[in-house]
């Protein structure tokens, strides 16, 4: 049985530095998406979308229901076949009908379902053999996969009779079963609880640690931020933003706020409307104030003129924070605008 | 390669279904009832009427089972993890075609010995005329249930919907089976068992090479 196609085991133990050696493809993008369209009828489901990722990159690909992440997915993944544009592989053309891609994919899609005979085991067996995995080393990798997901006791049980984390488990176990190269993750946290959400941030990121490619899509921002190395933000099947997770903050420089805490025998506040970089101010308890600050103002000199402005009130001040605006405001925002 | 692996995953899930059962055991259980309640069929020997009833029941059932099998595997989004590997996608099909024809083939055969003991027991038929009789009938047989089996994956492939598939899988599928059947009993110059046989290869190809066609360029 062929095991070409796999991931070699001395690369993926190599770092990232001496991969970039060995591969001198890796100056261009891993997987490249060309102005990529795809109509359901009238509807546009994915409109010109360019979209590239690189070599060993955690990519999350947000936006909001039905703006065309999983039709991007299952386009990348060969399940739809007719759409306009072209797909690009280390440098060279995918053909529709013969994915090149198939031979180094994991992929978990969102909704898929088993046949109600197999059991979990019986499933693995038949993918990795399908995948092309070694046949002699199989039934230990089904066993260590089965250990990474957490499912190593129900490895002899029906699939049909596993809640729906457990299923969910099974369908990353079978992404990750031949070592590939690449993997598509469609929404892979859906359905479990925050202790398995963790673990499979660990296992996505330790998978990217050994250089292996991901593309992560969900609704959970949260999720998002946490793992991936870029962000991709889509609506309306346009890819509206693509940076890292501080680019994007960094980017929609809006609403930065400043909360303050003042001791509790400060009964006169400042006024901090006189600061020509406060946009306004809001008294959230008796000693507790919040300043938002105008869009595209330099940070640094505003935070020098309110703690200026403390100083010469004497002001008595417990604490003084810096508000970042959250993924989820940037995400919001970027979405609202769109919209 | 990937073809030998999904027959025998195919077959491992199909010889553990009830209808499997019920084919297997069932079908020649209710030939040898029938045979011994019904005085009509003493004109014709046990195992050809036994042949003849398996291969019309067993045959529908599978068909129905096929088709409305695939309906609710690709609502289900089943094959998308087979379709995401490197499998050839007429692989697919063509796998359960194999698994599903073997099987109900088993059956109709374990039906048939049965029937051919009971005869050998029970009349003074002469064997070489019981066997006679048995090659026609194991003839049409397989050329219907081929026939039926293949239509009913194109069926189940083309239908979104179960309970369509099922009644076009009984009724046309059935239908179109019986033209490895009809000429053999009506012109009796005809060679059943070339005739049947040619006959049931020749269509049975042609569905599955619509099928591998289907598959192709439909999305699943």
């Amino acid at each position: 049985m062929s095991t070409k196609f796999l991931k070699h085991p001395e690369i993926s133990n190599i770092s990232k530095s001496d991969d970039l050696i060995q591969h001198p493809t890796d100056r261009q993008p891993f997987l490249e998406l060309r102005q990529i369209s795809k109509l359901y009828g009238d509807f546009t489901a994915l409109d010109n979308l360019n979209l590239s990722l690189k070599r060993g990159e955690i990519l999350g690909y947000i936006g909001p229901n039905g703006a065309g992440k999983t039709t991007t997915m299952k386009i990348i993944v060969g399940l739809i076949r007719s759409y306009k544009g072209t797909i690009l592989l280390d440098g060279k053309t995918v053909n529709k009908l013969e994915n090149s891609i198939h031979k180094i994919l994991g992929y978990l899609p969102q909704d898929v379902g088993f046949q109600t005979w197999r059991t979990v085991y019986h499933l693995l067996d038949t993918f990795g053999r399908l995948s092309g995995y070694d046949t002699d080393k199989l039934p230990a990798r089904i066993d260590d996969v089965l250990q990474k997901v957490g499912l190593k006791d129900v490895k002899h049980k029906k699939i049909v009779h596993l809640s729906s984390g457990m299923q969910q488990k099974l369908r990353l176990a079978q992404a990750l079963l031949h070592e590939p190269q690449f993997l598509v993750l469609d929404e892979p946290m859906t359905g479990l609880d925050p202790s398995s959400r963790y673990q499979m941030k660990k296992i996505i990121r330790q998978l990217a640690d050994e250089n292996i490619t991901i593309f992560l899509s969900s609704h959970i921002l949260s999720d998002v931020q946490d793992i991936a190395d870029r962000i991709a933000i889509i609506n309306h099947g346009k890819i509206l933003n693509v940076g890292t997770p501080q680019e994007l903050q960094a980017k929609f420089n809006v609403g930065n706020e400043i909360e303050i805490i003042f001791g509790e025998n400060q009964k006169i506040l400042p006024d901090f409307m006189k600061i020509p970089q406060v946009a306004h101010t809001k008294k959230i308890s008796a000693n507790k104030t919040v300043l938002t600050l105008k869009p595209k103002i330099n940070l640094d000199q505003a935070l020098v003129s309110i703690m200026n402005e403390l100083t010469n009130q004497k002001c008595i001040v417990r604490s003084f924070n810096l508000l970042q605006p959250s993924l989820e405001e940037v995400y919001l925002r970027y979405v609202e605008e769109d919209d | 390669m990937s073809l030998g692996l999904l027959i025998r995953d195919e077959f491992k899930g199909f010889y553990k279904s009830k209808v499997m059962m019920v084919l297997w055991i069932g079908m020649p259980l209710l030939s040898l009832v029938i045979s011994y309640l019904s005085p009509d069929t003493e004109e014709i020997p046990l195992s050809v009427f036994v042949s003849l009833m398996v291969s019309s029941l067993s045959g529908t059932l599978a068909a129905v089972m096929l088709s409305t099998t695939i309906v609710s595997e690709k609502e289900r989004h089943v094959y998308d993890l087979f379709l995401i590997r490197p499998v050839k996608r007429w692989h697919l099909m063509f796998s359960k075609f194999v698994a599903v024809y073997v099987c109900i083939m088993i059956a109709t055969v374990l039906s048939i010995l049965l029937g051919l003991v009971v005869d050998l027991i029970k009349t003074d038929i002469h064997v070489d005329i019981l066997l006679d009789g048995l090659w026609d009938s194991l003839a049409v047989s397989m050329s219907t249930m081929a026939i039926s089996c293949s239509f009913s994956i194109l069926i189940g492939l083309l239908v979104n919907s179960t309970m369509v598939a099922a009644i076009l899988a009984i009724y046309a599928g059935n239908q179109l089976s019986m033209v490895a059947v009809l000429p053999g009993i009506f012109f009796s110059e005809v060679n059943t068992v070339l005739y049947s046989l040619s006959v049931g290869i020749v269509l049975a190809l042609i569905v599955n090479i619509a099928i591998a066609f289907v598959i192709d360029r439909k999305m699943l």
